[in-house]
């Protein structure tokens, strides 16, 4: 490899992503502290379970950050406005957000649905410097999704994402070999990657809180510390990092999973649950042009007992019905046991490309797949058009009225 | 019990009755032969994995009377590897078997005692039907092929027998390809009864019965039918060379084929036989188990009505190894038609084709396909549904 080539990296974050989207749809809430997350009831009141996803920067600056109990952001910031989370909504943007940025490199490694980092170092003749990229790809960005994104550039993805929170929000930062080390010792230990509570409460018992006097501890000292990770932790600290921008591999499953804000015992409930999480993952499944061949059912019950199921089926599939019966299947083979589960989840896996020729049969399949195909295609073009509440399957019209 | 017999008789038996045998059961008698000499002085072996099973008689010199179960693998190497001559076999109290040849040979197994072996079923025949060895074997060559391997839906695994107009109509079907053979029931073949019966026979009753028959033989199996088991009899008259071959029935709604035969066709092509097979065996070596579609194409020389003169243009494009097309002359009646099947169900129908010419009838690219041998009286159909592609 050639190492001594100086790396150019992009780390791109949306900033406070989910509340900027939801900011964006509805401009009431705009410059308003608002809050993602939480569970609402049928009455559309928020549950006191369930934590914050996202907060806007008007709500953060009461002190609320994601991951918070919905009880105590509320305490916090009471003027909050609660609003629950559309994850298809923010997949849908993040994946406009990934495609401008793809339109600069290939080299691009999404870590979390609002973050990327993009390494940019071959393809400054093209486009420009790392600089001009950023800039590019942050006005793009603002003008056709109206969003906030945080830009760092380095030469490794550490100090990149270092540069992004220093510039944060709506940042920009350029983080230069030579300032490396003046900006990195004022850090907290734990912004170096590998640092959780317990690390950063030994080294806070050790006197060292940060980065800086932690470059300066004697080998011995942080790794009886540190342990195995603490020539890789010295190194990040003093601003090295190998690592590569590693381009996702092909999706390997599509799953949905849902968080239940109280137990349920009840197998009908369960079983539209089940019917929402199979007609996503087909939608999605489709949409990407794949069929999956495993359905697997993941059951989380009320004390934290999980339990995983899966059914392999001899032709793959991307129809709703089809994942939808294999997952009440794998649900029917399962006994509720009290006090009722708490989370459940479907997961298609083994995908493969959705053209492979399809042997027809006789006599009508089990679940006639012909008409299901037939079916699910027209489906989806209404819902495309007219939205998905245009069409949808009666088990799933009652529950409907019920939160209108 | 003690008995003396040659080494090709008990060879010749073994092997008949040993076809039963499944080690899938799993409990070690039922992978031996029960051995156990008659009142007139025969020996009667029995094998069975109690889904099938299948019996037959030696002649031997009885010295003393009494039953047993002789292990199957090791009995059987053993007696192959005697040569010919006589051979005595000897079982003491414990059940441990003796097996002794002129004297020089001394060799024992520890078998299992006769009354824990199932014995052949006792079944009440419902209907009898008569057909030739002949018949049967090339019945059973026919359809058997086109049932199905996978065990999910048993009644596919099987084979339906049904009585009609003048015949019984033999069935197999996986769901993609059906193979349909009518038998006429006219000199020796013939059934007992008006009634109706309609039974599903597992697949591997049928393809150990058609190793037990001889396409040259004009003698008749029968064929009785129970409520739950089928016994079929080969040489009943006497028990001298008589075998049995009974098989549980499969309980289950078979589909109704009828329907699914289509009836009308918009394109017929006829071909040579022989020409097509070697062609489509060519062909069939640029497909894999993954990607093996064969796509028909049709192409007319001239456009009058009836059958014009015209080519079947055989494709096959599989990434991983390359292109193939194949051009066989033949006549076309009918419109023009691209259409792709999975090539094995082509060539498993071809292989059983024995007319010179084979016909291939064809409506729109996503409905049932036939192939069928040309023949004045041919009482054989074969249904193939094809492959959608995109």
């Amino acid at each position: 490899m050639d190492k001594i080539r100086k790396r150019s990296i992009i780390h791109l974050d949306l900033d406070a992503f989910f509340a900027s989207v939801e900011q964006r749809a509805n401009p009431k809430y705009a410059g308003k502290p608002l809050i993602v997350g939480g569970i609402f009831n049928k009455n559309g009141e928020l549950s006191r379970r369930g934590v914050v996803c996202s907060a806007s920067y008007e709500a953060r600056k009461c002190g609320v950050h994601s991951a918070m109990p919905i009880w105590e952001a509320r305490q916090k910031c009471p003027k909050a406005i609660f609003t629950p989370a559309r994850m298809d909504l923010y997949r849908t943007v993040s994946q406009q957000f990934f495609h401008i940025c793809s339109s600069y490199t290939p080299f691009l490694e999404p870590v979390s649905i609002d973050e990327v980092f993009l390494d940019v170092t071959s393809c400054t003749a093209l486009f420009g410097t790392a600089e001009e990229i950023a800039l590019k790809i942050k006005t793009k960005v603002k003008e056709e999704l109206h969003l906030p994104v945080s830009a760092g550039i380095a030469s490794n993805k550490f100090l990149a994402k270092i540069a992004t929170n220093l510039g944060k929000p709506d940042g920009f930062f350029v983080l230069p070999d030579e300032r490396v080390a003046e900006i990195l010792a004022d850090l907290p230990v734990a912004k170096l990657w590998g640092i959780g509570d317990k690390t950063e409460q030994k080294l806070n018992r050790a006197g060292i809180f940060k980065i800086g006097q932690l470059v300066s501890m004697p080998d011995m000292i942080l790794q009886s510390i540190l342990g195995e990770n603490g020539p890789k932790i010295k190194l990040l600290a003093q601003g090295i990092d190998d690592s590569q921008v590693v381009c996702p591999e092909e999706v390997k499953s599509i799953s949905r999973e849902t968080t239940f804000s109280e137990n349920i015992t009840d197998l009908e409930q369960l079983y539209k649950v089940l019917l929402i999480q199979s007609q996503k993952i087909g939608y999605t499944t489709r949409k990407q042009g794949y069929a999956g061949k495993t359905v697997t059912l993941k059951v989380r019950f009320a004390p934290f007992i999980t339990v995983q199921k899966s059914i392999t089926l001899p032709r793959a599939t991307n129809l709703d019905n089809t994942i939808y019966q294999t997952a009440k299947e794998l649900m029917n083979s399962i006994s509720i046991r009290q006090p009722g589960i708490r989370l459940l989840g479907v997961k298609l896996s083994s995908l493969q490309q959705d053209i492979q020729p399809r042997q027809l049969s006789l006599i009508d399949n089990r679940d006639g797949e012909e008409k299901w195909k037939k079916l699910t295609s027209s489906v989806d073009k209404i819902q495309e058009k007219y939205g998905s509440s245009a069409i949808k399957r009666a088990a799933l019209l009652r529950k409907e009225k019920k939160t209108e | 019990m003690k008995v003396i017999c040659s080494q090709k008789s008990l060879e010749n038996g073994t092997q008949i009755v040993q076809k039963a045998i499944s080690t899938k059961l799993g409990l070690p008698i039922y992978n031996g032969i029960l051995f156990e000499v008659t009142k007139d002085n025969k020996i009667h072996l029995f094998s069975t994995d109690l889904e099938i099973g299948i019996d037959c008689y030696i002649s031997a010199q009885i010295i003393e009377h009494g039953a047993v179960v002789i292990p199957n693998k090791i009995f059987s190497d053993l007696i192959r590897k005697f040569p010919e001559g006589n051979i005595e076999i000897e079982v003491d109290k414990n059940n441990i078997i003796h097996i002794k040849e002129e004297d020089m040979s001394n060799y024992k197994i520890l078998g299992f005692s006769a009354e824990d072996f199932s014995p052949f079923p006792d079944v009440q025949s419902r209907v009898k039907i008569k057909l030739t060895q002949k018949i049967l074997k090339e019945t059973i060559q026919e359809v058997v092929f086109a049932s199905s391997r996978d065990e999910s839906r048993s009644f596919l695994n099987g084979i339906l027998f049904k009585n009609v107009e003048k015949g019984i109509e033999i069935v197999a079907t996986d769901s993609h390809r059906l193979a349909l053979k009518k038998i006429k029931l006219t000199g020796k073949n013939r059934i007992d009864t008006d009634s109706q019966f309609e039974v599903i026979i597992p697949q591997r009753a049928l393809s150990e019965l058609f190793k037990l028959l001889s396409f040259e033989d004009d003698n008749i199996v029968e064929i009785d039918l129970g409520e739950k088991q089928v016994i079929f009899t080969l040489n009943s008259e006497g028990e001298k060379n008589r075998i049995r071959l009974f098989s549980r029935i499969i309980d289950g709604q078979y589909p109704d084929y009828h329907q699914i035969i289509p009836q009308q066709f918009k394109t017929t092509i006829k071909i040579d036989t022989e020409e097509f097979r070697q062609r489509m065996e060519r062909i069939s070596l640029f497909v894999t188990e993954d990607i093996n579609t064969i796509r028909l194409e049709t192409h007319i020389y001239s456009q009058q009505v009836g059958e014009n003169r015209g080519e079947l243009i055989l494709k096959v494009n599989t990434p991983d190894i390359g292109d193939a097309s194949e051009q066989i002359p033949c006549l076309i009646d009918g419109e023009y038609i691209e259409i792709s099947f999975n090539s094995r169900y082509i060539n498993d129908v071809l292989r059983i084709i024995k007319t010179d010419q084979t016909e291939i009838k064809l409506n729109e690219n996503l409905n049932p396909a036939m192939i069928n041998p040309v023949a004045k009286e041919e009482q054989y159909s074969y249904v193939l549904m094809p492959v959608r592609m995109s």
